[in-house]
């Protein structure tokens, strides 16, 4: 992304970022802060922004694993839920026996000044305006898939972003398994030949919005900081455990799992943006007292300027039918399992004796995803999943949550970052 | 055609009286499956070829070198198909001529009073779908449309599975049908055998254009029609009607609510500057509350299957004449399905008895014409969207696709 800013493009966000710098909920950080550099032997001071089940069991453990060894240490928590924040401080008082600052606003966290970098693990509707205002704030930021819904909020924080110079890890971790680069390094060999279809149908029975509903009192919720930009609401502790299943915070299936799917595929092909996109779904089997919006199946389809369709699918109704598949002229990768991912010749026109039988895919040790972020923090590098691949996921499900919503096929100009409809 | 109106009302078919049939469009499809099919049954159900009908010279000789054969006879031969409708001695035709020929060879037959066999996909657009299927109710004919796979016993079977409620509701329905190669490249001039390549003093070529842009003969473009978007639609139109067909036989759903399209030709970019897609989707919403999916990939054979995805399981056609179905991945199984289970066949007459026999008896064929009007409006609506890129509405009280 940063090739294709062109100077004025970002001198015109820029200044649309100081106009609208409280669109992001945190109206003193109006001044664009360059991040500040971390010295070797430094210690690294990160705040948890959501303290859910990924904040916690994600992030946080995924930087305990490291952080002696790293020289970090969280020194503050934010969450709109009281029990959440409570639980994030009490296993950092267990790791670091001190009593890190809690907040119920994120933007009390990026006041604090001597805090280098941010882990954002709120939910999809926060991520974008957290990741801008972290950006502002000159804090490095590890931020959760999906990065943007929409392409107004995506601009503003990979603008913000690059002009705070910021570290960024987009949360889209399955780039960092070793086979991952290792399907990497395959597909640039050419051995599979030019792909046609690249499809993933991660399906199971029953949404995943369901296992989260669980009782919330008002007395213990910031709702408004729960609610952010999304349509005002009373509070309902439905709405708040239950986000995953609703459209006003997320974009459901295709835009939450499936950013995965593209992230990867994005990762090992090369490939960056989609020519084109339809969407097709709806409620079919979930239809209860809770009333969610998002679609217990849904399809996208993507078309894409190297000359392959993209199809991801979910479908909550039945548990089978999964598969993950790069379908090649020379033969197939098969990815039903993203962790032990194998080739063959199968299926090819073309296949040309190269490939025998069911090879395993090699692995190539990288650091994990947490470690690789927390590497860059200290040496400046390039992230494993930065802000362009952030971009690009996204463009890739706003184009989807856009042709579901309108029935219109949707087109991406890569030249003006736009995406407009058939 | 404007002459021959609902007077001739089908002509009722005695007990006694020979059926005489008319062959229309006598390429591989018309011999093989339409006349061979029948001449199975000829003498059982007294039936005879009597006329046969194509625009390539070689076709048509072929074809009554083979009624030689098995009546001893000189049928009569024809180019234009209005010339065998114009007989006053013949009771039905089968018409396996190209895709954009069946609605209006359909609606012709019609209204010159024939009982028909007719090819899928039926129509390729509502306004010719429309006139075919309001002549075909006017005149009262007997008409059974070319979606065999419904008359395999174990379609019948799936169908009474269904009707027990045993799988539940189906939340995804889909077929992927793919291929090392489109199948039009088993057509192309390439393949023809010695002695038979198309040449121009053979071909009637307007009559194989009929309704289709006008453009000079190209032997090529006959031979690989199935490969040109100005006389199929491609793989979704072609391969998956048998799908959609099959599906609205087993379940009972009538009609798409919303349909989306997308493709291109990725892999087959040659000399033959082949049109339809060489990879395709189609997602169809159906009211009955479950995604209907097909898509065809020529750039790998692998990927192939055909699956109903259901509550309490799922029914497995990837050979569909050997339907198997199991409690797999069903969120409600409820333990009265256990392990993998064949579908029970019943026992029904094949497709093209089925018709003979109906010609008779005058009751309904297994595909009538709802069946046909069915796919063709699944079909119209994939293809309009594939085109416009907009997703395609069906009103059924309007009989109308419309767009999002």
């Amino acid at each position: 992304m940063n090739h294709n800013i062109t100077r004025r493009d970002f001198l015109k966000t820029s200044a649309t970022l100081a106009a609208g710098a409280s669109m992001v909920g945190c109206t003193s950080l109006t001044a664009l802060q360059r991040a500040r550099s971390i010295g070797a032997n430094d210690r690294i001071r990160i705040a948890q922004i959501g303290c859910g089940g990924r904040g916690i069991g994600a992030h946080m453990a995924g930087v305990h694993k490291h952080d002696k060894v790293q020289n970090v240490e969280f020194v503050a928590v934010s969450d709109p839920w009281r029990l959440a924040r409570e639980k994030a401080a009490a296993l950092c008082k267990e790791w670091y026996g001190t009593d890190v600052k809690q907040f119920s606003r994120y933007c009390d966290v990026l006041e604090l000044k001597d805090v280098d970098a941010v882990m954002i693990a709120s939910p999809d509707h926060h991520h974008c305006a957290h990741l801008e205002a972290a950006a502002r704030a000159g804090k490095h930021a590890y931020v959760e898939k999906p990065l943007a819904r929409n392409m107004r909020e995506l601009h503003r924080a990979c603008a913000a972003a690059e002009a705070a110079g910021i570290v960024v890890q987009i949360g889209t971790q399955i780039r960092s398994l070793p086979t991952s680069t290792g399907a990497h390094e395959l597909w640039k060999t050419g051995l599979l030949g030019k792909a046609s279809r690249i499809e993933q149908c991660r399906n199971s029975e029953r949404p995943y919005w369901y296992s989260r509903l669980k009782d919330i009192k008002k007395e213990d919720m910031d709702w408004e900081e729960f609610i952010g930009n999304a349509p005002k609401r009373p509070f309902s502790a439905e709405l708040y455990s239950g986000w995953y299943g609703y459209l006003d915070y997320t974009d459901g299936p295709v835009s939450n799992l499936g950013c995965h799917f593209i992230d990867l595929m994005h990762y090992i092909t090369g490939a960056k943006y989609p020519t084109n996109c339809v969407c097709n779904g709806g409620i079919y089997t979930w239809k209860d007292e809770h009333n969610f919006t998002c679609p217990d199946h849904v399809e996208a389809l993507w078309e894409y300027p190297e000359g392959f369709m993209v199809a991801y699918s979910t479908n909550f109704g039945n548990g089978s039918g999964n598969r993950h598949r790069y379908f090649c002229e020379k033969g197939q990768l098969i990815m039903d399992n993203w962790s032990a991912p194998t080739y063959s010749a199968e299926g090819g026109p073309k296949r040309d004796g190269s490939i025998r039988g069911v090879n395993e895919v090699k692995a190539i040790e990288t650091p994990d995803h947490f470690l690789d972020w927390l590497q860059c923090l200290r040496s400046g590098k390039k992230t494993r999943a930065p802000l362009e691949a952030g971009y690009q996921h996204s463009v890739a499900v706003i184009m989807a949550v856009m042709s579901y919503t309108t029935g219109r096929k949707t087109f991406y100009d890569p030249q003006r970052r736009q995406i407009y409809t058939a | 055609m404007s002459s021959l109106t609902a007077r001739e009302r089908a002509g009722s078919i005695g007990a006694n009286d020979r059926i005489r049939i008319a062959q229309i469009g006598c390429g591989g499809r018309g011999r093989q499956a339409h006349m061979e099919g029948v001449h199975k049954h000829d003498k059982a159900q007294n039936v005879e070829f009597v006329a046969v009908c194509d625009p390539w010279r070689i076709a048509r000789e072929e074809a009554a070198a083979m009624c030689k054969q098995w009546y001893g006879t000189d049928v009569k031969q024809f180019v234009s198909y209005r010339d065998v409708l114009a007989m006053k001695d013949l009771d039905a035709v089968m018409i396996a001529s190209p895709d954009h020929h069946h609605a209006l060879q359909l609606e012709a037959a019609a209204r010159a009073g024939k009982h028909v066999y007719v090819e899928k996909p039926m129509a390729r657009n509502m306004k010719e779908l429309l006139a075919a299927v309001d002549a075909v109710q006017a005149a009262g004919i007997v008409v059974q449309v070319g979606t065999q796979t419904r008359s395999l016993p174990t379609s019948t079977g799936a169908r009474e599975l269904w009707k027990s409620g045993l799988l539940g509701k189906a939340s995804r329905i889909e077929q992927c049908r793919n291929g090392e190669r489109p199948y039009w490249y088993g057509f192309v001039k390439a393949h023809l055998p010695k002695g038979k390549e198309i040449r121009k003093e053979d071909i009637a070529w307007d009559e194989f254009l009929m309704n289709a842009p006008k453009r000079p003969f190209d032997p090529e473009v006959y031979a690989g029609w199935y490969g040109y978007l100005d006389y199929s639609d491609g793989p979704v139109a072609n391969l998956g009607c048998h799908f959609l067909d099959l599906m609205h036989y087993i379940t009972g759903a009538s009609y798409p609510l919303n349909c989306f399209c997308n493709g291109g030709i990725y892999t087959w970019k040659d000399e033959h500057h082949f049109t339809c897609p060489d990879h395709a989707e189609a997602l169809w919403e159906y009211p009955e509350g479950f995604m209907v999916a097909y898509s065809s990939n020529f750039g790998s054979s692998g990927g192939s299957r055909h699956r109903y995805f259901c509550e309490k399981g799922q029914l497995n056609m990837d050979n569909w004449s050997a339907p198997t179905y199991s409690a797999e991945g069903g969120p409600k199984r409820d333990g009265k399905i256990r392990g993998v289970n064949p579908v029970q066949p019943i026992e029904t007459p094949d497709h093209f008895l089925d018709w003979l026999q109906c010609l008779r008896t005058g009751k309904k064929t297994r595909a009538p014409i709802e069946a046909g009007y069915q796919h063709s409006v699944a079909v119209i609506m994939a293809a309009i969207s594939y085109r416009t890129g907009r997703k395609t509405l069906y009103n059924p009280r309007k009989r109308e696709i419309t767009f999002a």
